[in-house]
């Protein structure tokens, strides 16, 4: 794989604010990347530093290979779709995809077909002499999309398009959107503090918080295998017990844990007498299957239906709260009630131990 | 023009009386308006407000087209008086100076405004921002009589002697704050991504505020240069105290006439003025209500 | 590289700002200092002054000098500032009751309405001041349209002029300003949450107790706006006692106006316009002061 975005040792402060603090990271060919993370983490000012609105305190941008970290946003061949799409109001939709053509002096044949091109990739040519404000919002980002496109730019940068949608538009354009950049083969940068979304659509995900990079892996690696508590929180549901280290061997340690077990797990650097974290999916733990590694009984407490699963909340003997969700496979008939007496089996593969 | 003057502000008063004939006696004989927000009596005052807001003025176009010449005894419609309103080579004279002036004075304040705006909402690292927008609006800190006074000794100092150069300086200063915050409101209301995505989209700076940030804010400086334009229009008290020089604007001239005591035919000279001002307002009013 | 744009940004900050600094700088600053110098010169009597160092103008504010060249102190001009302040503040109180229920009435109605009831409220503002108060002149002069309503009416025979006195003046000054004491308490209604209104009336507040312990406080930032936005020009207002107030019954404005009228004594005028800005200057920052505590509170 080829890097398209190299990013060295850059920092982005605001006087003696760190947004960005040392971040490195390459971004491939064709790539559907993600910046992840919670409001004020830092993704949208490396975004605005790749898209060239804001300058780095210190770093090199590398576009091909090349240094771009002084060069203006209007010399630089990617493209951005705007949080709230930035259309023209003043320019009928057509003149908006228009636009950066006309900055790049394309012939007017190449533009008339390049627009018309884009008009029909985003499925809007009818609207073509609309005016922005006369368009829904997923329509106007449907526009905002094509015209970023419309240049062919080299990287597209996404600012939270999604963010301005309804929940059920939000679901559509996350698979046109993909397909768009399959179709297209350009490399989006994608920005979202949606960790769902960040899941369905990405090739790989960035995780930053307090201006650093949590984790940098595929959707897979980062919700089986995170790296710290941070991202296993962030990520998904989990649960949260404090272990310490009991014993270990070269490839596998021992930890004494709050339900009263010992969990042997893949060592992950600890030494013996570490105090750790263990983290262990509520989707892992079943509900009185089959036996596993681990079986514990206890008492539910609490559950709450949610359409598709059940979440139950179960004390096991011992005290210790444990959050369990369970498919709703068949129907609800075999739902566990209140104060009913379960057993809880759950694999050691599924557990991992993070630093405390 | 006057007929629609007419026609809008008894439009406004009648309409609340109207609603006070249709819902409230009715409301009020089911029950009492339970709604915490409404306070009894405020309808009343607004009423009575805007009568008083437009009664004088109604008082001086109705009395413009008595044909007595005693002015408060009505004796008939009469055009007349605007008639000899516009053969009064005085009026027509002091209309040209105050237009001229208006018109000047506006473009080089709304040109300085949009300039100073420019750099106050889009520059890059300014310095003491708020300083400089204190300087701007530094006309609109003090009494107009102090400016008067202040440039009167100023032209005086200085020798300057022509009439319309006075005029035209002195207003220029005072219209640059009336022209800059229109234009300053539009900046700030518009959405810097605009100007972001025009340069995401190739265009330089200079293409991105010809094709992006200057449409975008003409209705702001058009509303701007309308208000400089009736400020200076309207100028009494700076273009009294600097008059002479073969300059006399407008309400200067008005001034000499009420001096002499009230006639019919200055009556229909304040109408044939209010018009000209509500045809300026009238524009401003859509143009900064224009999302 | 970034060294020289950011160069060239700042030529171009200082390049757009220019033309503002100097305008303000020789038509408000330095004319400002030459007023000062004015005051402290002696006046020519043919007009404009001669410079020869004397206090007399400011003495002259409050002192008259008789046959003997003894100082006696002389109450007339003390009384035209005394006035001035009486008669701004007076206008200032009933602009403020006239204005707060009307602002009230129109933030309750509907966008269209509230658009157009406020050209309403605006458009008298874009008239000439002059014409609008001839109409004045017009309805309060002997024989004016008042008095022939009146005697039409048979409730008066023959009356007094209404013109030339404080009254008149006042009735003028708060038609002339009270769209701007309007304006400011509008917005702060605007932005208030009338939700509390309601929250107050569940919690057993009446009409009365909801509007002087919910409203008002609440509005207070738009009402302190609105009455410095006619307290101050009432203060140099010159058209109304020219044309309603008359020769008796003058203010700081016209009396400034005569100085370099009529009565040609520039550095009395001068020391006289020193302090109306000083009275004003002393408004703006008791307002500036009050402002900076109010932000520590929140703070």
């Amino acid at each position: 794989m080829k890097e398209i975005i190299q990013i060295k040792n850059m920092s982005k402060s605001y006087g003696s604010y760190q947004a960005i603090k040392d971040i490195s990271l390459d971004i491939y060919h064709n790539e559907f990347f993600t910046l992840l993370g919670p409001s004020g983490c830092g993704k949208t000012t490396l975004l605005r530093t790749i898209a060239g609105f804001e300058t780095p305190t210190s770093g090199t941008i590398k576009l091909h290979g090349q240094d771009i970290q002084d060069l203006p946003a209007h010399k630089r061949r990617v493209n951005t779709v705007f949080q709230n799409y930035a259309l023209f109001p003043h320019m009928n939709l057509a003149e908006n995809i228009d636009f950066g053509l006309r900055m790049l002096d394309w012939s007017a044949d190449e533009r008339a077909q390049q627009v018309g091109e884009m008009l029909d990739l985003v499925h809007m040519k009818q609207f073509a002499k609309r005016m922005p404000s006369q368009l829904s919002g997923g329509q106007q980002q449907r526009i905002a999309l094509a015209r970023a496109l419309a240049p062919q730019p080299e990287v597209l940068l996404l600012d939270e398009p999604l963010s301005a949608l309804d929940h059920k538009l939000r679901q559509d354009m996350r698979d046109e959107l993909q397909a768009l950049q399959r179709e297209t083969g350009i490399t989006f940068v994608f920005v979202t503090h949606d960790q769902e979304e960040a899941l369905a659509m990405s090739d790989r995900i960035c995780l930053l918080a307090h201006g650093e990079i949590q984790q940098l892996s595929d959707s897979i690696d980062i919700y089986e295998n995170p790296n710290n508590k941070f991202v296993a929180d962030f990520i998904g549901e989990t649960n949260f017990m404090p272990v310490s280290v009991k014993d270990r061997s070269d490839d596998a340690i021992v930890v004494d844990t709050p339900l009263g077990i010992d969990i042997k797990v893949a060592n992950t650097g600890f030494k013996k007498g570490d105090e750790a974290t263990l983290s262990l999916r509520p989707e892992k733990i079943s509900i009185n299957a089959k036996d596993l590694d681990v079986n514990i009984e206890g008492e539910v407490i609490h559950h709450r239906y949610m359409g598709g699963y059940t979440h139950y909340t179960v004390r096991v003997d011992g005290g210790h709260e444990l959050r369990v969700s369970r498919g709703n496979e068949i129907s609800n008939d075999i739902r566990f009630k209140l104060n009913e007496r379960v057993r809880l089996s759950f694999a050691y593969a599924s557990a991992r131990v993070l630093a405390a | 023009m006057s007929l629609s003057i007419n026609d809008a502000v008894s439009d406004n008063i009648s309409e609340p009386m109207n609603t006070t004939a249709e819902n409230t006696p009715k409301r009020r004989s089911v029950r009492k308006n339970h709604d915490a927000k409404h306070f009894p009596g405020f309808k009343a005052v607004t009423v009575l407000f805007f009568a008083f807001l437009y009664l004088p003025i109604l008082v001086v176009i109705g009395y413009s087209f008595n044909e007595n010449k005693i002015v408060s005894v009505w004796h008939g419609f009469s055009w007349k008086w605007y008639s000899s309103a516009l053969q009064n080579d005085g009026l027509m004279s002091a209309l040209q100076v105050s237009f001229t002036v208006a018109a000047v004075a506006t473009f080089f304040a709304t040109s300085i405004a949009l300039a100073a705006a420019l750099v106050l909402s889009r520059g890059k690292n300014v310095k003491h921002a708020p300083v400089s927008e204190a300087v701007v609006n530094l006309p609109l800190m003090l009494p107009e009589i102090v400016f008067a006074v202040a440039v009167l000794i100023l032209f005086s100092q200085l020798e300057i002697r022509n009439g319309m150069l006075k005029l035209i300086l002195a207003h220029t200063c005072f219209c640059i704050p009336f022209a800059f915050l229109p234009i300053r409101a539009r900046l700030k209301g518009m959405n810097t991504n605009l100007e972001q995505a025009a340069q995401d989209l190739y265009a330089p700076p200079w293409t991105t505020f010809k094709l992006i940030t200057l449409p975008l804010i003409m209705p702001g400086v058009l509303a701007g240069a309308m208000l400089s334009f009736v400020i200076s229009l309207d100028d009494f008290i700076t273009s009294n105290i600097i008059s002479g020089g073969g300059a006399t604007t407008l309400p200067v001239y008005i001034y000499s006439l009420v001096k002499q005591g009230v006639s019919p035919e200055l009556n229909a000279i304040s109408t044939l003025i209010m018009a000209i001002s509500l045809l300026i307002a009238t524009p401003f009013w859509f143009l900064s209500n224009r999302k | 590289m970034s060294s020289v744009h950011k160069m060239k940004e700042g030529y171009l900050n200082i390049l757009g700002l220019a033309p503002a600094y100097v305008v303000m700088l020789f038509m408000m600053v330095i004319p400002l200092g030459i007023i000062v110098y004015v005051s402290m010169m002696t006046s020519d009597p043919y007009g404009g002054f001669i410079s020869e160092f004397s206090l007399d103008s400011f003495q002259q504010i409050l002192f008259v000098t008789d046959w003997d060249d003894n100082l006696q102190l002389d109450l007339q001009y003390l009384n035209i500032i005394g006035r001035t302040l009486l008669l701004s503040l007076i206008t200032a109180i009933i602009c403020l009751c006239l204005a707060f229920p009307v602002a009230f009435y129109i933030a309750r109605q509907s966008a269209s309405r509230k658009a157009l009831l406020l050209f309403l409220v605006m458009l008298p503002f874009w008239i000439s001041m002059i014409v609008r108060v001839y109409a004045w002149v017009l309805i309060l002069s002997d024989n004016g349209v008042l008095e022939s309503v009146l005697s039409f009416l048979g409730l008066v025979d023959d009356m007094d002029s209404l013109l030339y006195n404080n009254g008149a003046m006042l009735v003028g000054m708060v038609y002339s300003y009270i769209p701007l004491m309007i304006l400011p308490i509008y917005a702060s209604i605007e932005k208030l949450d009338l939700r509390l209104v309601e929250a107050a009336s569940d919690l057993y507040a009446n009409r009365f107790n909801t509007l002087f312990r919910i409203v008002l406080p609440l509005c207070k930032p738009g009402i302190v706006a609105g009455i410095i936005l006619v307290f101050v020009p009432c203060l140099g207002t010159v058209l109304e006692p020219m044309l309603l107030g008359g020769g008796k019954t003058m203010l700081m404005g016209n009396l400034i106006q005569n100085q370099f009228g009529v009565a040609r004594n520039w550095s009395f005028g001068a020391s006289l316009t020193l302090a109306l800005l000083a009275i004003v200057m002393i408004f703006l920052m008791l307002q500036a002061l009050r402002a900076s505590r109010l932000k520590q509170q929140e703070q």
